[in-house]
């Protein structure tokens, strides 16, 4: 049995019914009777935590696509995961520490965000500039390369972000990712940001959103991304940008945020720039 | 060219390898061109786009794969795509465990069940969990980790009480457990005096010192140096303290720590008192209390602690605080007598943060107040951490100086850099360094180091330059041979950290 050590704040501790929607290497997701949490995953310490996801370290346990399938059985009972017909791999949940989501903003440093914007976007404009193999001197040459369309004032029509979705390469399409950073910029923002809280509010408007566009995985974490939660990288991310005068630590948190996926942590890192040049004042 | 695609079916693969099979179809002779896209309208609509061929059904969940080039070679291609799609996976982790890797301490345990000790050095962020885990599986604990908050220490430290088990740290980097060393340690023979400390380089001082006056170490336990925190109550020295008590082995034992809070040291003392073994103490710099509980004895260096507690095992008279003696001040005095009268400053550049703080502690004695980057009750913190000012006593294994680099007692350039500078600085009279030997310590630790102080000894005016080894002639690093390259070299070789401290301390208050 596989002890989990960490468990995403929105992570169910009753028994649920379920099975397994997607399963790779080294993460298993689960589509739940849950209505509450209707999507949980198990991740690799190696793999982003998510709020809806219990991570261990699933090295001994070889690939799980050699254990389990697509359609599987899966199920939790006294705090143990268990898949059928597969015995193979158990997860045991009940030792897994809760990560907390970053405080929210209680006070906004105007020079302070300049500067860590400015140097997360040198940082990130140069790590583009590499996995692309082309120039990308500004967060346009990205947009461009990726296929992005946004629009020039964020303010006015967020909801123009949704034509992107579905649009570029990986599991997590390039414009859902794009969109996942702008929504995580705007709710770091938005405790102290009236215009934030609009494009989330907006962004978040009943019907706005249609899954049906993209890859169910990447819908899951849009859905979660709208109500506000978001993996443990970008949320360090978020908060230390906004917060943070250690220019190691917001370094940091970009590198981790980079490291998520293929392209999906650039993507999302894009998301955040963007969006916080947009929404802060002038 | 022709054009060719797949389209298969609910099929979900990580964006890593989507991205590796994408690059190995571009790579392929004859394909012009690849796309690999989960099939969403968005993605369906920019690959008809970038000619892939217009009409591809497929659904969001859907993986396609297009490719341009010559007829036959997007044949291959999309057949060794299906095969990368749909190869069957390495099975690796399923029966025989001798052949799995130990990757969690339950795996470990079910190979090795008589372990009983797990060392934890991963991120202070993920230490925590490990550190319950290996709890829960009825392990003591040693964490290397550092930066783990107090709250989650103290958590931990609980879990351990109610689990009688030992946690030592986090932020440990020493210990001997069963003469066996863990971390930074140093190779010291088996005896009965046992040893607990809230602080590393204590603990080697200690353990050393012992070694040298010629008795041994049953266990020498770090505790981390958080322990004696208010919030976390010492529990690590208690449980260390009763584990020694309980020990057959052991006949005395040594308590080392920076001043804890005094509600803590009531507590450790208390308990201290009701152990029917003679327990020797230094709380650096407290001083004897006023109250002095029977069968517990203070030292006023770590140094000291070891030679009384050697005394008390031996059933010796506790030897006396030593007081400078006139053969001392002749000492100092004729190598004052080397300095012009611009050079008047201590200049302290250490490997070991303890050493550094008794340096600061036994040169406020003598009146001397120092600035430092880890300034103890009295000293003031350095302006500029790269710039010495008056007497300037420095610890180069602090955070300040090791973010992004190894600590010194690992690769040395820094303190040698540090020490070059203060010895070309016209206004230094005494350049005070510790030299650390053991396990895990710089292997050559003279690399360098010599050259630095042939530069140093060149100066017109060069100050004197005082050294103490930590370590035994059993360790990796000879400490005899050490302490003669240094001595041929015109470095002053004091027998304790505390004996060096004291003879800078007498040079320059003579001046």
């Amino acid at each position: 049995m596989i002890v989990a050590h960490s468990r995403g704040y929105l992570c169910p501790s009753q028994s649920f019914d379920g099975q397994v929607h997607s399963v790779f290497a080294r993460s298993v997701n689960i589509a739940t009777s849950l209505r509450q949490t209707p999507w949980v995953s198990v991740l690799d310490s190696s793999l982003p935590a998510t709020p809806t996801s219990f991570q261990c370290s699933l090295g001994a346990v070889g690939n799980l696509t050699a254990k389990l399938q697509v359609g599987d059985g899966a199920f939790m009972r006294g705090g143990i995961i268990r898949f059928k017909p597969s015995r193979r791999v158990q997860i045991n949940t009940l030792a897994a520490l809760s990560w907390q989501p970053e405080p929210a903003l209680s006070q906004l440093d105007h020079p302070l965000l300049k500067r860590n914007l400015q140097a997360v976007e040198q940082a990130l404009l140069g790590h583009l500039g590499k996995e692309t193999g082309q120039p990308v001197t500004a967060l346009d040459d990205y947009l461009k390369l990726s296929g992005l369309a946004v629009p020039e004032r964020l303010g006015a029509i967020p909801e123009a972000l949704f034509d992107n979705l579905g649009k570029g390469c990986g599991l997590t399409p390039a414009g859902d990712d794009f969109l996942l950073g702008v929504l995580a910029a705007a709710h770091g923002l938005r405790p102290l940001w009236p215009q934030a809280d609009q494009v989330v509010q907006r962004l978040a408007a009943p019907g706005l959103f249609n899954a049906y566009q993209t890859t169910s995985v990447s819908a899951h974490y849009l859905q979660l991304a709208l109500a506000g939660h978001f993996s443990q990288p970008v949320q360090r991310l978020v908060f230390h940008l906004l917060q943070t005068a250690d220019a190691t630590q917001v370094q940091q948190a970009l590198s981790a945020t980079l490291a998520i996926g293929a392209s999906s942590g650039a993507d999302t890192s894009a998301g955040i720039v963007y969006a916080i040049g947009q929404l802060l004042p002038h | 060219m022709a054009t060719q695609h797949k389209v298969f079916k609910n099929l979900y693969q990580d964006s890593v390898s989507l991205m590796q099979i994408s690059s190995r179809l571009d790579k392929m002779e004859g394909i012009q061109g690849a796309s690999v896209v989960m099939g969403t309208e968005a993605n369906l609509a920019r690959i008809a786009d970038a000619g892939f061929g217009e009409g591809i059904v497929a659904k969001p969940n859907d993986l396609v794969i297009a490719v341009q080039g010559d007829a036959e070679a997007c044949e291959q291609a999309i057949t060794a795509a299906e095969e990368a799609l749909t190869a069957k996976p390495d099975d690796s982790g399923t029966g025989d465990s001798a052949a799995q890797p130990l990757t969690s301490f339950a795996l470990g345990l079910e190979q090795h069940p008589e372990a009983n000790l797990a060392l934890i050095s991963v991120p202070g962020e993920y230490a925590t969990a490990e550190a319950i885990k290996a709890l829960n599986l009825g392990m003591n604990v040693m964490m290397f980790s550092d930066n783990v908050s107090i709250a989650d220490e103290r958590v931990i430290k609980l879990l351990a009480v109610e689990k009688n088990l030992m946690v030592m740290g986090p932020d440990c980097g020493t210990a001997i457990v069963n003469g066996v060393p863990l971390g930074f340690a140093n190779v010291v023979r088996r005896g009965a005096i046992g040893v607990v400390a809230a602080s590393g380089t204590g603990l080697q001082e200690a353990t050393c010192r012992i070694h040298q006056l010629g008795e041994g170490v049953s266990q020498a336990l770090g505790t981390g140096g958080h322990d004696l925190h208010q919030d976390v109550g010492g529990l690590s020295m208690l449980h260390g303290l009763q584990a020694l008590a309980d020990d057959s082995q052991t006949d005395v034992i040594v308590l080392i720590s920076k001043p804890p809070a005094q509600a803590i040291a009531d507590k450790i003392l208390a308990r201290a008192a009701a152990i029917a073994k003679p327990v020797v103490v230094n709380f650096l710099g407290q001083g004897s209390p006023n109250v002095n509980p029977e069968g517990v004895f203070f030292a006023d260096s770590l140094a000291r602690s070891a030679e009384v507690a050697v005394a008390l095992y031996r059933k010796q008279p506790v030897p006396e605080a030593r007081q400078s003696s006139e053969s001392d001040k002749h000492q100092a005095a004729g190598l004052a007598s080397r300095l012009n009268p611009q050079q008047r400053y201590i200049r302290g550049v250490f490997a070991g943060g303890t050493f550094c703080y008794e340096a600061q502690i036994i040169a406020s004695g003598y009146g001397i107040q120092a600035f430092s980057n880890t300034p103890s009750k009295g000293n003031s913190p350095l302006a500029d951490l790269w710039h010495s000012q008056g007497h300037t006593i420095i610890d180069l294994g602090d955070d300040d100086f090791t973010q992004g680099r190894p600590h010194p007692m690992i690769d040395p350039t820094l303190r040698n850099q540090r020490l070059l500078q203060e010895a070309q600085d016209p206004q230094t009279a005494v350049l005070l360094f510790d030299l650390v030997l053991g396990y895990g310590a710089s292997e050559q630790p003279l690399t360098d180091l010599l050259t630095v102080i042939e530069q140093a000894q060149q100066q017109t005016a060069p100050p004197v330059m005082i050294a103490h080894v930590c370590g035994t002639d059993a360790d990796p690093q000879s400490r005899q041979q050490i302490q003669q390259a240094l001595t041929d070299a015109g470095v002053q070789l004091a027998d304790s950290n505390a004996d060096a401290a004291h003879l800078a301390a007498r040079i320059v208050s003579g001046l």
